[in-house]
């Protein structure tokens, strides 16, 4: 249960808002790069935290993501022509670089330097990976770029995705530091997506389904350990980092290449839920990439054209309650990606925390939402920068593991849970 | 115009208004119990808020001459706020949840017996380990004492996560 005021100010992202201004401290994905494929390729529009904006890359192959609308008489610079070092609105001709400042003003004379008193708000946009990053934040305050593992191995070793979900921010991201789910709605995946089955860890999921859990807090956020029995006495351990404000790494199985999410607010209603494959030490293989771009593992299949899931709430998530009776998805639903994005929308747009029956096997979500609440106060009352700002923060990831009774998986596992270059991950 | 399906219209903010308003569950019966004297000044001081029924307790140590075998111990004494000593077996009976906080650095050994008081009678448990600025060595002993005697355990750094999550709980 959480109390109102408390689910407003998580839930509230818009400029202004405590939480607003937390995400506004840090590089946030933004768009896929191949959504702007070339020097001046058609414009992208682009919703972030409730702001409208375009995106552009220029003659030079610089990147912009700046305020949709003209400042002239408000029209959308998506109709915009993307040529000769900007963005120009066809309406009345003027024209803007990357930074969002006017450049041409046609109706005055260029002597008159009019064009110099118009900008736009701008933010920066920064490709690293298959992702284009933006930060929203003071431009005084930027912090240093992003540095994900994911985002930062060779391109062959790693895949990134994104598909609209249409809820909050919050409760798609406490899907992903929620492991007791997995053993239900997951269930039927763990033997049959490509990307999943095979491992030797599974077999402990599969026997065990009600783990132990002990959640332990990290600089950048969290670490959420579930335990279950392996052999001789001994835990197996799959451990969650979870990076303030959104970012998880599903624990990983067998030699699979290793995923996880952002969740990035579009506005109070929706969110960018954004998925990455990755292998610290080798190349996808063919079969891999496919199946990813097939829309398994933790990726989508889309709308064509769009990045909204083929499977929606407009026609029901294609619900199969064959496939639900005979055992092959729990949900009825195909996919982890949308097991998962089904299941949060159904809850609406922003769930009522105040109804809510927490359990004790939940405190990762509780500690959660405790970090987020301290730090976007902190940031508000006394301008502390959060967590998972600091790229030390970002080079994690999760662990699959199997450890003696009486180790601490914080301790025992160290190393397991750092990103370390060309170091293979800890998997079962 | 084709006519949205069930999903997109039952998901609209529009709707959510419509879900029954009524509370959805009893009151839980939650028991807390303070492993060390610093754990007991926390509890001391969330006692006075208003709970849904949570009883806060304190450990005083194993009950003595319980059936006659000083040797071995089956059961606890516990003061609650009041300053009334209760035995552990006695709180047990109905609890949905028994909630153990301790300081880390302690070794609470008896918290053997809460853990399997509640694994006997199929009670949930719960240990918070405050660290409130105590080292990994200290962290790492008192999440020892607790990890075979708790189904979930956290490891706070601030005090203040107890009453955030008992909050949660609907303690």
């Amino acid at each position: 249960m959480l109390r109102k005021e408390i689910n407003d100010l998580l839930t509230q992202t818009d400029a202004g808002t405590p939480m607003g201004e937390m995400y506004r401290q840090y590089w946030i994905p933004a768009l896929l790069a191949e959504e702007l494929p070339e020097n001046d390729c058609p414009p992208v529009r682009v919703k972030l935290l409730g702001e409208r904006l375009i995106a552009f890359r220029d003659t030079d192959g610089k990147y912009g993501l700046i305020d949709e609308f003209c400042p002239h008489r408000g029209a959308s610079l998506w109709f915009g022509r993307n040529e000769e070092h900007g963005l120009r609105c066809p309406y009345h001709g003027w024209k803007f670089d990357v930074t969002g400042q006017c450049i041409e003003v046609p109706s005055e004379p260029t002597e008159s330097g009019f064009c110099e008193k118009i900008k736009l708000a701008g933010y920066p946009l920064v490709k690293i990976g298959d992702v284009l990053w933006t930060y929203m934040g003071a431009a005084e305050q930027q912090p240093p770029l992003p540095e994900w593992e994911f985002a930062t191995v060779p391109a062959e070793q790693s895949f990134t995705s994104k598909r609209l979900q249409e809820c909050n921010w919050l409760q798609a991201m406490e899907g992903g530091i929620d492991s007791s789910h997995v053993s239900w709605l997951h269930s039927g995946d763990l033997q049959r997506d490509p990307l999943f089955k095979g491992a030797a860890g599974n077999k402990y999921n599969q026997q065990d389904k009600m783990p132990v859990f002990e959640v332990t807090e990290s600089d950048g956020g969290l670490y959420i350990g579930a335990r279950r029995n392996a052999e001789d006495g001994k835990y197996y351990w799959r451990i969650t980092p979870w990076v303030m404000p959104s970012f998880t790494m599903v624990p990983p199985r067998g030699d699979h290449p290793m995923h996880g999410h952002f969740w990035i607010p579009i506005d109070d209603h929706n969110c960018w839920a954004w998925s990455y494959d990755y292998h610290p030490v080798r190349a996808l293989t063919g079969e891999e990439r496919q199946a990813m771009q097939d829309g398994k593992g933790v990726h989508v299949k889309y709308v064509p054209g769009t990045y909204r899931p083929a499977a929606n709430k407009d026609n029901d998530y294609l619900m199969d309650r064959e496939a639900q009776r005979r055992g092959e998805t729990f949900s009825g639903i195909t996919g982890i990606g949308m097991q998962d994005a089904s299941i949060q929308e159904s809850m609406g747009p922003i769930v009522d925390r105040t109804k809510e029956n927490l359990v004790s096997t939940d405190n990762g979500i509780i500690m959660a939402r405790n970090r987020l609440r301290k730090a976007a106060m902190e940031l508000k009352d006394k301008g502390v920068r959060p967590p998972g700002v600091d790229p030390v923060h970002q080079k994690v990831r999760s662990a699959a593991v199997i450890l003696p009774p009486d180790k601490a998986y914080k301790d025992a596992c160290k190393e397991d849970l750092m990103a370390r270059p060309g170091v293979r991950q800890s998997s079962v | 115009m084709s006519s949205p399906s069930d999903c997109a219209r039952a998901a609209t903010a529009e709707e959510a208004r419509y879900r029954v308003d009524y509370p959805n569950s009893k009151p839980r019966t939650s028991k807390i119990v303070a492993m060390d004297d610093r754990a007991a000044a926390i509890t001391r001081d969330l006692e006075t808020a208003s709970w849904n029924g949570a009883r806060f307790l304190s450990l005083i140590g194993r009950t003595k001459g319980v059936q006659g075998l000083d040797s071995i111990p089956l059961d606890l004494d516990l003061r609650d706020r009041s300053g009334a000593v209760a035995r552990l077996s006695k709180e047990l009976p109905g609890a949905d949840v028994v909630v153990m906080i301790a300081s880390a650095g302690e070794s609470p050994a008896d918290a053997g017996i809460v853990g399997r008081s509640c694994a006997a009678r199929g009670i949930m448990t719960t240990g918070i380990i405050v660290e409130a600025g105590a080292s990994a060595e200290e962290v790492e002993l008192t999440l020892e004492t607790l990890r075979p005697n708790a189904r979930m355990l956290v490891v706070a750094s601030d005090a203040d996560y107890v009453a955030e999550m008992l909050t949660a709980l609907r303690a």
